[in-house]
């Protein structure tokens, strides 16, 4: 096991320099021009100026090979020196500097961090919370009342983009109820048990309508596994020697049913660090989709490539992490 | 009956002691006003005042003084324990003749020259106090048109009118001016006027030199671009001293001493609240004033209040009150005015009351500043950083303008007022050389960044520095564009040369996009550097009404309120917290203003006009627009962008490659009225927009009305002309042909963008139905906008017969913007198509009239030739103008105070705002 990890993580060396030459090469490549959401007014001398301050120039592999340095090695080192508070070396280190704000990158993403995984995290985990069960339940009891609504909700969660949720869940709850805020406040401060229902109530709605969009694609595996699993004999086995039907249900049909949905859990990881592009927007959060949105609308490149190539790494990550524990889950699989 | 009126005054006057002597120990000193009436000389103030039942004060309307607020309140009935009529005059002099009959006890804020003029004549009044001080409130003011300035008077001035009172103080300030500055009293001619509404009209007609009066008549004429000749002080220097008084008739002091003291304390304890805080009573004032807030307030500018212990001191009645008297009355003796002058005024101040009464501490009330609580402000497109030098966003110009400066900055109506500077240099005023090769700012005294440390010409010094140094990437560089040097002077004043002569300098350090940076903070950022400044660049230290709270890029700024501010004694800025609330889109933040009342403010609401319509009705806030120079515009492709042409494609080569139809008048004409605008103002602008003419659409002094014509479709005469030209269907397919045979087939870009998209759709019927086929083409805005020389989509490239975008000058002025349309800057591949002619327009006529607007000061030359040059680049046809762009933005209906400023940063003014 051991032995496979260490192989893996040698390979998503030279895939992760892959990767980062692919992400760089397509947006470097790609028409555009930090100067051109720019005001007219500013006359295009001065636009040639400020794309030589930034660096655009540059022959590509210069500029490339300079930012899988920056990208790799100045910026972990940087994130160390800053939450150890330690200076590693001279401390004197170009980093990767975003052509909008003239800050370093990966200090924005930091900030940006924290509200991403927030609502993402719960979001994923409500998700979970509701599918989990609801496939269950529908699985069991096929063609049902419940599973026939089950089935159309979800059906109509994963087929209902966030933006249409999102915005309809505004109009409903914000305009038409005035229950919850439109849009979240992120100087807001936890201090008490009022802020904390500030909180609360702006966390609701996107994270009501992630949940709901996660929890649609979920329930609808965990019922496919666990409709599989139910025709087993092994299920035939267990209640023939008299089990109780709960116990058929959790430790044998349900324990096995999750393993294609652990996976798929675990290659959704990266998802909470990438952040909903469209919700965030829709909401105002300001994670990392929202980051990543405006950065491509400001053509600031570095900032989009440094996000790529984060949710790239992520991806690699997890597909490991997901291979390990399929493997863990189920003994019948060996990767030695 | 009086016995009736004896026990109230007695039982007045008793609760009086009884309300002051709460405490028997302390009973001494608030006491001391009424109590020696009524304790210590009981015998002779008593008995007189059994006759008194009620005080007749005089005073003036529309002349706010601090004791108006006791006025209103009736504090001076109260503690006089009788009533107050308070009677308002028209003019010292007849306040004096009423003191004179009886009918007035006490004249508050007399002029002394009136009174002065009366003791002289015999009348026995004295003076009791000094009311009000005002040097600058009363002056004369030099009309632009002269140029009279301090240097120049005695050659300005001869044989021109001067509009100014007779025997007054006005008067008097004026003749002792020209005294001063060695001006001939003959050599021009002085037309008698009453000072006011009159003096402003003769001075706003241009016929008079320079025009004399006090009050509002001296802010009208100011405002209407006249100088101060002197300012106050500079007179104050020369010994001419301007203030009102508060008169008794002598007799009156006789016989009730204990009034006329009460009336001065109560005057005293006014004064002192006013001293301590005059947010609160700005209002009451105003109101028994007779005048509106703001009118009030420009007086109370000027004027001061002098304490019982500074009016006892020899600067006023110790002394130079009696001097002043003497000297102006001579100099009327010297003029001719009167016949004789007494030898000394000194019997006529009495400073008997005032040394009796008891003097206030004053008590610093808040100013109000920062009490407001938070204000939201939300812009869809984020701050990203909040140095304006780094960031040519408008969104960027704006977080940043809350707290950076610059010297001067263009108000809502495109007006220069200063901002740092105490004024706006003119040729005028000596502000700008005669040559116009520089010009000379001086900063308010005493102004401090945030942070404490004071503002000097040298920031200004640096500011210029760091953004002319091209490794920087300052996006602001262009505003320095022929500077060659920006010196301080002395720590006050600074001085900026241009290569050449300038019009117009008003560009570096004018408007937000340029403001003064700290040297102390930013001085290790200049250069390369600039970009690993990060925290000064989230950070920047600054003079404005706030700083900087948190701050996370393209996200949320957080600001709090400067206490350094200098408009803070003033009660600036009401709020004491900015947020600034960037991401979303603009529907959603006009929701949030509009229909839900979650914040007070949103930014640029490129919202189609019905959803913005069907927001409005939530009815939270309102909607406000405002104009600048921006246009949507047709570019007309004046050379052949014809593929087969290879490299020669839309380039000028001197005129030899034209474009096929569209360098013809008649084709530009008849594709311009042949056009519907106000559908597509309909469309897609609604509130933002509306129909034009011209690519230069304001002010209105600078709009030609000459190209109206297009305002109103008109398909037959688009037709008849294309007919007329012999632009002619020849082969029945619905598209003409040029006379050589040529389909009339135009292919029309413009940047990908819903509203732009339904623009060209609108056009493409338009055309159809004059006989000529357009093929549509968006392209994306970073690609269309952007400067790679390797793309062909570029607007520059212009691979197209016509694209559409918009466009308007930086600032008020139209020099710089109209410039782009030189034969010099026309694009094409010897500028890497960074020629800002990009419709490759030529025309000497043009190029001739530029040049001499590079060379014209005179306002009315320059709209003049704005005009002009509008005309032919219009006329030609080389642009075709479709919408006069607004910004759209929205106010929560309790928000006040905000002006929408297309010239400028939209947060300009933040310290004036407010909430109901």
């Amino acid at each position: 096991m051991l032995w496979f990890i260490g192989r893996r993580a040698a390979i998503a060396v030279p895939t992760l320099v892959a990767i980062s030459f692919i992400i760089f090469a397509i947006l470097d490549l790609a028409p555009g021009d930090p100067t051109s959401h720019l005001p007219l007014t500013i006359p295009r001398e001065v636009r040639e100026q400020i794309r030589e301050s930034m660096g655009v120039n540059d022959p590509f592999l210069v500029k490339w090979l300079l930012w899988v340095k920056q990208v790799m090695i100045h910026e972990p080192i940087s994130l160390i020196e800053q939450l150890f508070n330690v200076q590693i070396g001279s401390g004197e280190r170009t980093r990767v500097i975003s052509w909008q704000s003239r800050g370093p990158v990966v200090e924005t993403i930091a900030e940006r961090l924290p509200q991403t995984t927030w609502v993402m995290g719960l979001a994923f985990v409500f998700g979970i919370l509701i599918a989990v069960p609801v496939g269950v339940i529908s699985a069991y009891k096929q063609y049902s009342v419940f599973d026939q609504i089950g089935t159309f909700v979800s059906m109509v969660g994963y087929s209902v983009p966030t933006f249409f949720t999102g915005l309809l869940a505004i109009v409903i709850f914000s305009v038409k109820l005035g229950w919850f805020p439109s849009y979240y406040d992120t100087t807001l401060e936890v201090t008490d048990w009022s802020s904390f229902v500030a909180q609360i109530k702006q966390i609701v709605l996107p994270v009501g309508v992630l949940s709901m969009f996660n929890a649609a694609a979920l329930s609808r595996f965990t019922r496919s596994s666990m409709l599989d699993n139910l025709s087993e004999d092994y299920v035939r086995t267990a209640r023939s020697k008299g089990l109780k039907e709960k116990r058929v249900l959790v430790r044998h049909v349900l324990r096995n049913s999750l393993i294609p949905v652990v996976t798929l859990i675990a290659l959704q990881v990266p998802g909470i660090f990438a952040g909903a592009l469209i919700t965030e927007q829709i909401f105002r959060i300001n994670g990392i989709g929202h980051l990543l949105i405006s950065s491509i609308h400001g053509g600031d490149i570095p900032m989009v490539q440094t996000l790529s190539f984060l949710i790239a790494a992520l991806t690699v990550l997890f597909n490991l992490v997901a291979d390990v524990v399929y493997g863990m889950l189920d003994p019948r699989i060996r990767y030695d | 009956m009086k016995k009736i009126i004896r026990l109230v005054a007695v039982l007045a006057a008793l609760t009086l002691v009884a309300g002051a002597c709460g405490s028997d120990d302390d009973a001494a000193a608030p006491a001391a006003t009424e109590a020696p009436a009524a304790t210590e000389a009981p015998a002779a103030t008593e008995a007189p005042a059994e006759s008194l039942s009620e005080l007749n004060v005089a005073y003036f309307l529309e002349w706010p003084t601090a004791n108006q607020v006791a006025q209103v309140e009736e504090t001076y009935d109260e503690r006089l324990g009788m009533t107050v009529n308070w009677l308002p005059f028209g003019s010292g002099g007849d306040m004096a003749l009423a003191m004179e009959s009886g009918d007035i006890d006490i004249a508050y804020s007399q002029g002394l020259t009136p009174f002065a003029n009366f003791v002289t004549s015999g009348s026995e009044l004295e003076i009791v106090g000094v009311a009000v001080s005002y040097a600058d409130a009363d002056n004369c003011v030099a009309h632009p048109d002269y140029g009279v300035t301090a240097a120049n008077a005695a050659e300005t001035l001869a044989g021109q009118k001067v509009y100014a009172p007779v025997g007054n103080v006005t008067h008097y300030k004026l003749l002792k001016m020209l005294g001063h500055l060695g001006v001939a009293l003959d050599s021009f001619e002085h037309v008698p006027s009453d000072g006011g509404a009159a003096a402003v009209a003769a001075f706003e007609s241009g016929d008079v030199a320079m025009a004399c009066a006090f009050g509002g008549g001296v802010l009208s004429m100011l405002a209407s671009g006249g100088n101060l000749v002197m300012t106050g002080s500079e007179q104050e220097d020369i010994g001419i001293r301007v203030f009102d008084i508060i008169s008794i008739p002598t007799q009156f002091g006789i016989d009730h001493p204990g009034v006329v003291e009460t009336f001065l304390q109560v005057t005293e304890e006014a004064n002192a609240a006013y001293a301590g805080g005059r947010r609160a009573l700005e209002a009451t004032i105003a109101d028994a004033a007779g005048m509106t807030v703001e009118g009030s307030n420009a007086l109370l500018d000027m004027f001061s209040f002098p304490d019982r212990a500074t009016q006892l001191s020899d600067a006023w009645l110790g002394g130079t009150v009696q001097d002043v008297m003497k000297q102006q009355m001579d100099f009327f003796v010297e003029q001719g005015e009167i016949p004789k002058a007494l030898d000394s005024y000194d019997a006529f101040v009495n400073t008997s009351f005032l040394s009796n009464i008891s003097d206030v501490e004053v008590v610093m009330t808040s100013s109000g500043a920062g009490e407001g609580g938070t204000v939201t402000i939300l812009y869809w497109q984020a701050a990203s950083t909040l140095n304006a030098y780094l960031s040519g966003g408008w969104k960027d110009r704006d977080a940043s303008s809350v707290i950076l400066e610059p010297l001067a900055e263009f108000d809502d109506q495109g007006v220069l007022v200063p901002a740092l500077a105490t004024e706006i240099p003119t040729v005028a005023n000596g502000g700008v050389s005669e040559d116009l090769t520089s010009i000379t700012w001086k900063l308010h005294e005493g102004v401090v960044f945030s942070d404490g440390t004071p503002l000097t010409s040298d920031d200004v010094v640096f500011s210029w520095e760091y953004c002319s140094n091209p490794d920087t990437g300052c996006t602001g560089a262009s505003g320095f564009d022929g500077v060659t040097s920006v010196v301080a002077d002395d720590d006050l004043t600074v001085t900026i040369t241009f290569a050449e002569a300038t019009p117009f300098p008003y560009v570096p350090f004018v408007s937000n996009s340029f403001p003064v940076i700290s040297r102390a903070q930013f001085g290790d950022c200049v250069g390369a550097a600039s970009a690993e400044c990060t925290d000064e660049n989230f950070g920047p230290i600054g003079t404005g009404p706030f700083k900087i709270e948190s701050f996370t890029t393209n996200d949320t700024a957080v600001y709090v309120m400067n206490e350094n501010y200098r408009g803070v004694p003033d009660g600036k800025p009401y709020f004491g917290r900015v947020v600034i609330k960037g991401g979303g889109d603009a529907p959603s933040t006009a929701r949030s203003v509009l229909e839900l009342g979650e914040a007070d403010y949103a930014w640029n609401l490129q919202v189609e006009p019905e959803i913005l319509a069907s927001m409005l009705a939530g009815g939270k806030g309102k909607v406000i627009s405002a104009f600048s120079t921006m246009v949507e515009r047709m570019m007309v492709n004046q050379t052949n962008p014809d593929p087969d042409l290879g490299d020669d494609r839309s380039e000028w080569l001197d005129g030899t490659n034209p474009h096929p139809f569209l360098t013809d008048p008649v084709v530009g004409r008849a594709l311009s009225i042949s056009l519907d605008r106000q559908t597509m103002v309909d469309v897609g602008y609604g509130e933002a927009g509306r129909p034009t003419c011209n690519v230069w659409p304001a002010p209105p002094a600078q709009t030609s009305t000459s190209n109206d014509e297009c305002l109103t479709q008109d398909i037959d005469l688009a037709n008849q002309l294309l007919d007329d030209a012999g632009y002619l269907d020849t082969d029945g397919d619905g598209v003409r042909e040029t006379p050589d045979g040529m389909p009339m087939k135009i292919l029309y870009q413009t940047s990908t963008n819903t509203v732009r998209q339904a623009t060209q759709e609108l056009v493409k019927q338009d055309w159809a139905k004059i006989g000529v086929d357009t093929e549509l083409r968006n392209i994306d805005a970073s690609v269309f906008f952007g400067g790679d020389p390797g793309s062909p989509d570029t607007y520059g490239k212009f691979y197209a017969d016509i694209e559409m975008y918009t466009n308007g000058a930086a600032g008020v002025d139209s020099q710089a913007y109209m410039g782009s349309w030189t034969s010099s800057n026309i694009s094409g591949e010897s500028t890497n198509w960074q020629g800002s002619n990009v419709q490759r327009f030529q025309s000497d006529e043009y190029d001739a009239l530029y040049a001499e607007l590079t060379q014209t000061a005179d306002i009315d030359r320059r709209n003049e030739i704005t005009i002009a040059l509008n005309d032919l680049v219009v006329g030609n046809y080389s642009i075709i103008p479709l919408i006069h762009r607004g910004s759209v933005s929205a106010a929560s209906n309790s928000l006040t105070g905000y002006k929408l400023n297309p010239w400028d940063a939209e947060l300009w003014n933040l310290e004036e705002w407010a909430r109901d």
